[in-house]
């Protein structure tokens, strides 16, 4: 699968978008859920993917090896911290617009197992805390806890040192527990232990 | 909280993910046999990282394919602009450089002439220093200038023999003109083209 993926990377190179619109199918997924995590807003978080697909396929010349998802989330994160830039300049999007994906799903949403694990108000409960995170913080938590990246590639698609992304989400986790503690009565029994 | 326990629990994110060194490891360990409340600590954070594990990965609605009409190649001007800038600056460079050389010991030599023919005042090595517009101004304003920079060049098309190197000294300084409007233009075109053509997000 590794060699398959340079391959499509070397023909995306050429400029075939067919190849690279392969790499697409198998990332977006992944790229969709960070960015909609870090904007917390389902038609920006569209836009956003969108450009960032883009950016990558106009930039894939510059790909210099290593991680491509690493590098694909580092474009998608330069998007989300542009936007949210944007957003703060002219702030049209209140907090409380803010939706939660994994609460609503649409229909003809078909939910996987894990899905069906964690919906509703827990999940909405969940993107509100991490909605509360700084941003530089909430992407070290969105890239380690939630899509299971190692420090080492958080680092790489964050473009920060280990010791960095270390801190960050040290901070993060422990910004999320008090939040979590916060609304415990809306939590599994871990939080209730203690009042 | 004594300042233990503060240090222990800011090892406490790393130490759940097996990311301490084996001596800081055991002394975090050692803490936690000893201290309850770093214990009940680390399980609220374990707790905190077990939530987020469970937020699934999300459906888009729409696929973010892209497709071929969108990134279709578009014609490279950028390199064309930029080899056109530099046969411009070089002409500049040339011809300021050249009518340095070989015009000034005689102008030197002759200032009545500069009074007869006011454009040639201007030495060259002003060339582009703020005055150099005051000098020029019954010139036509720049936008118009780079369409009619190239009609002054006729007069020494029929020069009397002997006027001929003080009449071809004007004509050099509309060349010039022409050829720094040219310059700022495609310099300023090329550079429209390059951040259009430099991709964003991705940053060096
Ligand atoms: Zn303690």
């Amino acid at each position: 699968m590794a060699e398959e993926e340079e391959a499509l990377i070397a023909r995306s190179r050429g400029g075939d978008v067919n190849a690279f619109n392969l790499l697409v199918e198998r990332y977006q997924r992944m790229v969709y859920s960070v960015v909609f995590r870090m904007l917390g807003h389902r038609q920006e978080a569209e836009d956003v993917t969108q450009e960032a697909f883009l950016s990558a396929f106009q930039g894939v010349a510059r790909f210099r090896g290593g991680s491509f998802r690493a590098w694909l989330l580092r474009i998608a994160a330069n998007a989300c911290y542009d936007h949210l830039r944007f957003r703060r300049r002219r702030p049209t999007v209140s907090l409380d617009v803010l939706e939660s994906e994994s609460g609503n799903p649409l229909p003809g949403h078909i939910a996987s197992p894990e899905e069906h694990v964690l919906r509703g108000e827990l999940a909405r409960l969940i993107e509100e805390g991490l909605g509360q995170l700084p941003e530089e913080q909430r992407l070290a938590v969105v890239l380690c806890d939630v899509q299971g990246f190692s420090y080492e590639e958080a680092a790489e698609a964050t473009r920060s040192s280990l010791g960095t992304v270390k801190s960050r989400l040290s901070r993060g986790r422990a910004r999320l527990r008090d939040f979590f503690k916060e609304h415990r009565e809306l939590l599994p029994s871990l939080y209730r232990h203690r009042t | 909280m004594d300042v233990r326990c503060r240090q222990v629990r800011d090892r406490l994110s790393e130490y759940m993910d097996g990311r301490l060194k084996e001596g800081e490891r055991r002394r975090v360990e050692e803490h936690l046999a000893a201290c309850p409340e770093c214990r009940w600590e680390l399980e609220e954070l374990r707790a905190t990282v077990g939530l987020l594990r469970q937020l699934p990965p999300l459906t888009p609605r729409r696929s973010f394919t892209l497709s071929p009409a969108v990134v279709a190649p578009r014609v490279r001007l950028f390199p064309v602009l930029r080899m056109a800038s530099l046969a411009a600056a070089l002409l500049l460079l040339f011809l300021t450089g050249g009518e340095y050389l070989f015009t000034s010991p005689q102008r030197a030599a002759a200032p009545e002439m500069e009074s007869t023919v006011p454009q040639a005042a201007p030495t060259p090595s002003r060339l582009g220093a703020p005055e150099t517009g005051a000098r020029l101004a019954p010139v036509p304003a720049p936008g118009e200038s780079k369409d009619r920079g190239v009609a002054p060049s006729a007069p020494p098309a029929s020069p009397v023999a002997g006027e001929e190197s003080t009449r071809a000294v004007p004509a050099l300084r509309w060349l010039e003109l022409f050829l720094l409007v040219t310059l700022v233009f495609l310099g300023g075109a090329a550079f429209w083209r390059w951040r259009q053509e430099s991709t964003p997000y991705i940053r060096k």
